[in-house]
C-alpha cells in the first residue's frame, strides 16, 4: 500500500508527464503546421518543409488560403493551371494586381470553378483580375450536381472557416506525414504559398510520372482498374464519357463574365493545351473517337458570343514537343509563361507564331474551319505515321 | 463550443483553466467566479451571440423572482417564476408543434413561426425551475447574483446537464479546496474527460454511421430487411448511449478538475435488470428531477395504486414532451412509463408470492437484463425516428415484413467503417466484410457495455469489487499515461477524419 505521500508524487509526476507530453505533441503541431492554417508559419528546411497533405486536401487549402490571403489577381482552372501557370510571372506581379494565387484545382467542373470564382470575391471585394483556363470535359453534363465536401465553405471569412476546419491544424496523421517526409527528404506533391504546385514538374520527374502513365495494376473485385495500358483511354472516358454540354456549366462561365464586367474585373480566357501527340492522334481524336467533335465546335462557338477568349489547343512547335509536357495533359512552367506572355502581349522569340489564336465573335467561324483543317491534317499525318 | 472539438480542447479549456487557477492567489472567491461565469458566458455565445442576451434576460428574472421568494413565501409569485419558465421554454420549443396540432385539429391552417431553439433551453430551464422551487422551500438562502450566475451558466454542465441543485455546486465553490489547484482533481477529471470524449468520436460517432442511413431510408419510405434494420436500431441503443454518457463523462472530467464534483449522470443502464433499475442507471440526474419535481408533487405512490400508475405515465409523458415537440416523444414516454406500470406490478406479484429467490438466481438476472435492454431497444425507435411513418417501417423492418438478408444495394457496403477496418488491416479489398464487420462491429459494442466497468467505475467514482476492475481501474502510473494519451490522440485522429458531430442531447 503507497503512503500518502508517494500518492502524491505520483500524482504530480503523472500531471507533469500528461502536460509535457501534450504540449510536445501541441509544438510539433505548430511546427509542422501541415495544412498551415495556424498564424505560424516558419518555414525550416529538412523539419517541415514538405507539406503532402497541402495537395491532397488541395481543396480545403485553397478555400482557405483565399480567405486569408485575399488575392487581387485568381488563376482559375483545373490540375493545367494548378500545375503549369506560376502566380510569380512578372507579367502578374504588377502593382495593384498582388497578391495573385493559383486557384487551379484537380479536376473540377465549371460550376465548381463558379464557386472558387465567387469565394474569391467575397474574401477580396476589390478583386482585380481573373485567368480563367478552360478544360472541355469541365462543361459535360454528367458532372453536374456532383457534391463537394466544401459546400459550406464557400463564401465563409478566414475566421468562420477557421471555426469550421479547425480539426485539419492538430490532424495527428498529417503533423507526422509533414515532418517525416522532411525529416527524410521525400519527393512529393505540395502546394507553394501562392497555390501553386510545388515541386516544379520536370524538377523531380520521379514524382510526375503518373496520371496518363500509371505504373500499376489493382484490382478490385477481379475488375482491373487502372493499367499502364489503358490508364489514358480510361481517364478519357471518365472525362469525355457520355458527354453533352451542360447548361448548368454554361450559366457559370456566364455568371463569371457577367459579374467581372459589373465590377471591371479584368478577365482573360484561354482554352488549355494538353500534348498534341503527332502519332497518336490528340486529345481532339478523342472528341472524334467519342462523337463529341460537333459539341466541341459549338462550345468553341458559345464560348465566343460569351466572351473573347485565347485558344492554344492546336498543332504548333510548343503542343508537339514531349519536352514541354509532364505527361498527355500537363505543360510545365515555361508553357505555362508563354500562354501568359502571349495573351498580355510580352514580346517573347520563343514563342511560335501559331501558339495561340485570339478569338472572338467576328473570326470564329474562320478559327473553326482552320481548327477542322488542322485536325483532318493530323489525322492523316497520324495515319501516315502508323498512329 | 463543443467539448469535442479543436477549440475547446486546445484553447478554451486551457486558458480557462490557468486564468481560474492564476486568481486563486486572490483572497476572495470573487474573481474566479467571475472568470468561471465569463469563460461560461464565452463558451455559450460561441455558438450564437444572440442566445447570450436570452440566457442573460432569463437569469435576471429569476433571480428577481428568487430574492422576491426569499423575502416573502408567495405562492403566486412563486407560480409565476415557475409559469414563466414555462412560458419561455414553451415558445422556443413547442410553438411550431402546437401551432401545427392546432391546425391539424381544428382544419386550418395557421401560421407556423420558424423559431430557433436556443442551446441547451430545456436543461437551463429544468436547472432555474429546481432553483427557484429549493428557494421557495427555503433551501436556498444565498442572495449572491454572481453565484447565481455561475450556477446557472457553469459550462461544464450548461448545455446538456448533468442537472444539479444549487446546493449541490455552490457549495463546492465556498469551499477553500476548491480555489486552489489539485493534480489529483485534474489526473482523474482528465482521464474521465478523455474516456468520455473517446466514447463520443471513436464509438458514439462511429456507432451515428450504421444508424443514420437506417433511419433516413426508413424517413425517406424505403422498406429495409431484418438484418439491415436490427443493425441500425442496435447501432442507434448504442450511440445515444455512447454519445450523452460520453458527454456527461466530459462534463463530470471538466467540473473535477475545476475541483467541483458533478453528481453521475449514468451508471452503465443496459445492465439493469428492469425498467425500474434502468432509470436510476439512465439519465439519473433528469430521473430525479422527474421523480422530485412531477411525480411526488402529484401524489408519488402516497393514494394507491392507480393514483401511482397514474402518476408514473403522467411523469414519463412530460419527460417524453420534455426531450423534443414530436409525438414519437411523447410515446417513447408513455412507453416508458407503461413499462415502469407493469414492472411495479410484477414487484407486487413477487412480493405477494414471495418470488424473491427466483429474482435473486443468476439466470432471472441474465433474462430480465436481456428482455429490459431489448424493450427500451424497442422505445428507441420511436426516439429516434422523426414520424411515425418511419417507425411503422422500423417496426416493418425489425420483425422480417421486409425479407431478411443484405442485398446487394445496402447502404452497408457503403460504410466508411468496413474501408476503414481494410485499410486498417490492409485486408484485400475484394474480401466482402459487410455483413460479418457489422456483427463483428456490434458484439464488440455489446461486449464493451456489458463486460466492461463503466468510466466511473474505472476512475474509482463508483467502487466495486472484481479482478477486471482492479486490473483496469485508473492509477497515477506510466501504464495509465500511456493510455490516456493513446486514446486521445486517437480521438483527435479520429476528429480529423470525421465531420465533427454535436452531441444528440444538445437538440433536447
Amino acid at each position: 500500500m503507497p503512503s500518502v505521500e508517494s500518492f502524491k508524487v505520483r500524482h504530480r509526476v503523472w500531471f507533469f508527464s500528461f502536460l509535457i507530453g501534450n504540449l510536445f505533441i501541441i509544438f510539433l503541431a505548430i511546427i509542422a503546421n501541415p495544412y498551415r492554417l495556424l498564424p505560424i508559419s516558419l518555414t525550416i528546411t529538412g523539419i517541415n518543409d514538405i507539406k503532402p497533405n497541402l495537395y491532397e486536401y488541395q481543396r480545403y487549402v485553397k478555400v482557405f488560403d483565399m480567405a486569408h490571403k485575399r488575392p487581387k489577381t485568381v488563376l482559375l482552372g483545373s490540375s493545367r493551371i494548378l500545375w503549369g501557370v506560376d502566380p510569380k510571372h512578372p507579367v502578374l506581379q504588377q502593382k495593384h494586381y498582388t497578391p495573385v494565387y493559383n486557384g487551379g484545382v484537380l479536376g473540377p467542373p465549371m460550376y465548381e470553378i463558379k464557386k472558387y470564382f465567387d469565394h474569391a470575391l467575397t474574401s477580396q471585394p476589390n478583386l482585380k483580375r481573373v485567368i480563367l483556363g478552360l478544360d472541355f470535359y469541365a462543361f459535360n453534363q454528367k458532372f453536374d450536381g456532383r457534391t463537394f465536401l466544401l459546400e459550406d465553405s464557400f463564401g465563409k471569412n478566414e475566421k468562420q472557416l477557421l471555426k469550421i476546419h479547425s480539426n485539419l491544424a492538430y490532424d495527428v496523421k498529417a503533423i507526422f506525414l509533414t515532418l517525416k517526409d522532411s525529416i527524410l527528404r521525400k519527393q512529393c506533391k505540395s502546394l507553394r504559398e501562392d497555390g501553386r504546385l510545388t515541386p516544379a514538374p520536370l524538377e523531380m520527374r520521379e514524382i510526375y510520372k503518373d496520371f496518363f502513365k500509371i505504373d500499376e495494376k489493382r484490382q478490385v473485385n477481379n475488375k482491373t482498374l487502372v493499367t499502364k495500358e489503358n490508364a489514358a483511354p480510361q481517364m478519357r472516358n471518365i472525362l469525355y464519357g457520355d458527354f453533352k454540354l451542360s447548361k448548368i456549366d454554361m450559366d457559370a462561365l456566364r455568371h463569371i463574365v457577367d459579374v467581372c464586367q459589373k465590377h471591371n474585373i479584368e478577365l482573360y480566357i484561354f482554352t488549355t493545351p494538353p500534348y498534341m501527340d503527332k502519332k497518336k492522334g490528340s486529345e481532339l481524336l478523342v472528341y472524334h473517337k467519342n462523337g463529341i467533335w460537333n459539341d466541341y465546335i459549338n462550345f468553341l462557338r458559345e464560348l465566343a458570343s460569351i466572351h473573347p477568349y485565347w485558344n492554344f489547343v492546336s498543332w504548333n512547335e510548343i503542343t508537339t514537343d514531349k519536352n514541354n509536357y509532364v505527361d498527355g495533359s500537363h505543360f510545365v512552367f515555361s508553357v505555362g509563361d508563354m500562354i501568359l506572355n502571349r495573351m498580355f502581349n510580352i514580346p517573347d522569340s520563343s514563342i511560335p507564331k501559331n501558339f495561340g489564336n485570339y478569338v472572338t465573335v467576328k473570326n470564329v467561324d474562320q478559327f473553326v474551319q482552320n481548327l477542322e483543317l488542322a485536325y483532318e491534317q493530323s489525322v492523316k499525318s497520324a495515319q501516315y505515321n502508323g498512329g | 463550443m463543443l467539448f469535442n472539438s479543436f477549440p475547446f480542447i486546445f484553447l478554451f479549456f486551457p486558458i480557462t483553466l490557468l486564468i481560474y487557477f492564476l486568481l486563486s492567489k486572490s483572497k476572495t472567491s470573487f474573481l474566479q467566479l467571475m472568470w468561471i461565469a465569463t469563460a461560461s458566458f464565452i463558451f455559450y455565445g460561441y455558438w450564437k451571440k444572440t442566445y447570450l442576451i436570452l440566457l442573460l434576460g432569463s437569469v435576471c428574472f429569476n433571480f428577481a423572482f428568487a430574492q422576491y421568494l426569499m423575502q416573502d413565501k408567495n405562492k403566486f409569485i412563486f407560480i409565476l417564476g415557475l409559469l414563466f419558465n414555462v412560458a419561455v421554454l414553451f415558445y422556443f420549443k413547442y410553438t411550431a408543434f402546437f401551432i401545427h396540432n392546432i391546425s391539424k385539429l381544428t382544419g386550418f391552417h395557421f401560421f407556423i413561426p420558424n423559431i430557433a431553439l436556443p442551446l441547451g433551453i430545456s436543461f437551463i430551464t429544468f436547472q432555474k425551475i429546481a432553483y427557484l422551487v429549493d428557494v421557495y422551500r427555503g433551501k436556498v438562502k444565498d442572495n449572491n447574483f454572481l453565484n447565481y450566475l455561475v450556477f446557472i451558466s457553469f459550462f461544464p454542465q450548461l448545455i446538456a446537464g448533468p442537472i444539479v441543485h444549487y446546493n449541490q455546486i455552490m457549495s463546492q465553490f465556498s469551499n477553500i479546496r476548491t480555489k486552489f489547484f489539485s493534480y489529483r482533481y485534474f489526473n482523474v477529471g482528465m482521464t474521465l474527460f478523455v474516456i468520455g470524449l473517446a466514447k463520443k468520436v471513436l464509438l458514439a460517432d462511429t456507432a451515428a454511421l450504421y444508424a443514420d442511413p437506417v433511419f433516413a431510408a426508413m424517413n425517406q419510405g424505403i422498406s429495409l430487411t431484418f438484418q439491415e434494420t436490427w443493425i441500425g436500431i442496435l447501432a442507434y441503443t448504442f450511440q445515444i448511449y455512447f454519445d450523452f454518457s460520453g458527454y456527461s463523462d466530459m462534463a463530470i472530467g471538466l467540473a473535477r478538475v475545476l475541483g467541483i464534483r458533478l453528481p453521475l449522470n449514468f451508471n452503465s443502464p443496459y445492465k439493469a435488470v428492469n425498467i425500474i433499475d434502468f432509470w436510476r442507471r439512465w439519465h439519473m440526474t433528469l430521473s430525479r428531477f422527474l421523480r422530485d419535481y412531477i411525480y411526488i408533487p402529484l401524489g408519488g405512490n402516497r393514494n394507491g395504486n392507480i393514483r401511482k400508475y397514474t402518476n408514473l405515465m403522467i411523469t414519463m409523458l412530460v419527460g417524453g414532451l420534455w426531450h423534443g415537440a414530436n409525438w414519437t416523444f411523447v410515446i417513447w414516454g408513455g412507453l416508458h412509463g407503461l413499462y415502469l406500470m407493469v414492472n411495479h406490478m410484477w414487484v407486487s406479484v413477487c412480493n405477494t408470492f414471495r418470488l424473491h429467490r427466483i429474482v435473486q438466481t443468476y439466470f432471472y438476472k441474465l433474462t430480465s437484463t436481456f428482455i429490459t435492454f431489448s424493450f427500451v431497444i424497442f422505445a428507441w425507435v420511436f426516439f429516434r425516428s422523426p414520424n411515425l411513418a418511419t417507425v411503422k417501417k422500423a417496426f416493418h423492418g425489425l420483425f422480417g415484413l421486409h425479407g431478411f438478408g443484405i442485398p446487394e444495394t445496402s447502404y452497408l457496403h457503403q460504410m466508411p467503417l468496413i474501408n476503414m477496418i481494410k485499410s486498417i488491416f490492409t485486408l484485400d479489398p475484394s474480401f466482402s466484410v459487410t455483413g460479418l464487420g457489422s456483427c463483428l462491429y456490434l458484439i464488440l459494442m455489446l461486449a464493451i457495455i456489458w463486460l466492461l466497468p463503466n468510466s466511473q467505475e474505472l476512475v474509482r467514482i463508483i467502487r466495486k469489487p472484481g479482478l477486471l476492475l482492479k486490473l483496469l481501474v485508473w492509477k497515477p502510473n506510466l501504464a495509465h499515461l500511456m493510455i490516456t494519451m493513446s486514446l486521445l490522440y486517437i480521438s483527435l485522429g479520429f476528429m480529423c477524419d470525421f465531420e465533427i458531430k454535436p452531441f444528440e442531447y444538445f437538440a433536447f
